[in-house]
């Protein structure tokens, strides 16, 4: 869900390695425990995972100018540890399109990592208590949440400016027409940047970001209800599948509470 | 992901000179271009770069249409950081998009004239073996998971399960048919490494094979990016 489209070049190359050197330890550690275990049997599965997260992106849901990311699921399938890993592939295959910088990818599988980290373990409290499609969609709700504040706060970190996020977050749902339109507003001055890649935002104005009808924070509440909800509704209902006719997948065949 | 496929099919039936060289002095120029793109601030330099992957992907006699949909992404998405940069002047926006556009080209070029299980192969030289393995687990399943999907999508169209303003019909069918595929993904998986096991497998699929001998035109290639290298930091 919270992908950061930021292309290379534009985050410094410091923030890039030490996204890959923090990547690195952690895949390192979860290999070396997968080499130990019986998981070794989900390395294929990880791999499937993997696919099913880059053609998931690419299934449309009509109007919606969002997509679904299947993070959470991905680690609600084949676990935290090798969800992460999944992530990681993902991001790194997907950059040789373009599609994100070949040097954010360490960053990236980070912040999705967290989401899909955060949200199964959630799944695996909640689904104690509530259904399985509750569970799932809350714990989706809430990690993605996680992982846009994370993306929100690395972004102002290293590049000094909210309006990035803005960029991003209108990137992402695609609306290329109106969140050009909110930047080429503040293209009088507002925004004066300082020799060192910080920026001031003096004057810059929020309410200049619009989205259909809508203006302001409110259109960027808006839409990030909208992608939440898109994602949280979506894994929802793929579990609430799964549970009817599989449930072993997502392990809920030992929870009491089941949709109906 | 139609892209994937055509890319898969022009890195493995391409025949130029380029295709023709080595994976690993393929990954060291773009290894080298990339950091040159990354470290240079300077429009010449990031716009020479680019007129030199042009060239080499007209040599390589790549399809310009495929590539210029491919850098239309990061076209679009350092537009932004662009349009913040040019507060500042014009030409540090304008050094964005270049370094964006330019680093595309840079991997574009690698994908379509070096199959990914080259790179792959490469890869396994310094990754951990299992984590190449994903690498190509992930490759395999993805194209037998874009006909999958697309059949499943034209199918739910033709049921009238799939209408452009039903947001709630189309998720609740869309989470349907991508649950059909985790399933069939699943049971490929185990199925999979079923297989894999009964021929011993026990983690690293590829071994390093191919023949390590640099020939002159790798040299060359190689040595073209540090040039470039040499280039951007002393000039």
């Amino acid at each position: 869900m919270s992908h950061i489209h930021i292309s290379d070049g534009v985050i410094s190359a410091f923030w890039g390695l030490g996204g890959y050197l923090i990547v690195g330890l952690i895949i390192f550690l979860i290999l070396r425990k997968v080499e130990k275990t019986d998981l070794k049997k989900k390395i294929p599965m990880t791999g499937v995972v993997a696919a099913l997260m880059i053609v998931g992106m690419s299934v449309p849901l009509g109007p919606l100018p969002v997509h679904l990311s299947l993070a959470v699921l991905s680690a609600i399938i084949a676990g935290p540890a090798l969800g992460f890993i999944a992530i990681f592939v993902v991001n790194f295959l997907l950059a040789f399109f373009g599609h994100g910088g070949m040097t954010i990818v360490g960053l990236n599988t980070i912040i999705i990592g967290a989401e899909a980290f955060v949200g199964s373990m959630l799944f695996r409290l909640l689904s104690k208590k509530l259904t399985p499609f509750k569970s799932a969609s809350i714990a989706t709700a809430i990690g993605v949440i996680v992982s846009m504040t994370m993306m929100i706060g690395l972004i102002g970190i290293t590049t000094g400016g909210y309006e990035v996020f803005l960029h991003k977050f209108l990137d992402h749902h695609h609306e290329v027409g109106h969140s050009n339109e909110g930047v080429h507003q503040n293209e009088d001055g507002h925004l004066q940047q300082q020799h060192g890649g910080e920026y001031n935002e003096e004057g810059h104005d929020v309410k200049d970001v619009k989205f259909l009808f809508l203006s302001g924070w409110t259109a960027i509440v808006i839409i990030l209800l909208l992608g939440i909800f898109t994602e949280s509704m979506g894994t929802g209902l793929i579990v609430k599948f799964f549970n009817k006719i599989r449930p072993d997948i997502t392990g809920e065949s030992n929870t009491a509470v089941t949709d109906k | 992901m139609h892209h994937l496929a055509e890319i898969d099919n022009i890195s493995i039936t391409g025949n130029s000179v380029i295709h023709n060289l080595k994976a690993v002095s393929k990954m060291i120029f773009a290894l080298f271009i990339l950091i040159s793109i990354v470290v240079s601030d300077s429009i010449v330099h990031i716009g020479g770069i680019m007129l030199i992957l042009i060239g080499i992907l007209v040599f390589s006699r790549i399809p310009l249409k495929t590539v210029g949909v491919l850098v239309l992404y990061p076209a679009f998405f350092s537009l932004v950081f662009a349009l913040i940069m040019m507060q500042q002047s014009f030409e540090h926006g304008l050094i964005v998009i270049f370094k964006a556009v330019g680093a595309a080209l840079n991997m574009i070029l690698l994908i379509t004239t070096t199959s990914y299980v080259d790179i792959f192969r490469v890869l396994s030289l310094f990754l951990p073996k299992l984590l190449v393995d994903i690498f190509l687990f992930t490759y395999r399943a993805l194209f037998i998971f874009i006909d999958q999907i697309e059949n499943l999508i034209k199918s739910m169209r033709l049921r009238g399960g799939y209408r452009a303003f039903n947001i709630f019909a189309n998720l609740k069918n869309v989470a349907g048919a991508i649950g059909v595929m985790v399933i069939h993904s699943i049971d490929m998986s185990n199925r999979m490494y079923q297989i894999f096991s009964l021929r011993g497998y026990s983690g690293g699929i590829i071994n390093w094979h191919e023949d390590k001998k640099f020939k002159l035109l790798d040299f060359l290639y190689v040595l073209i990016s540090i040039i470039i290298l040499a280039g951007v930091i002393v000039f």
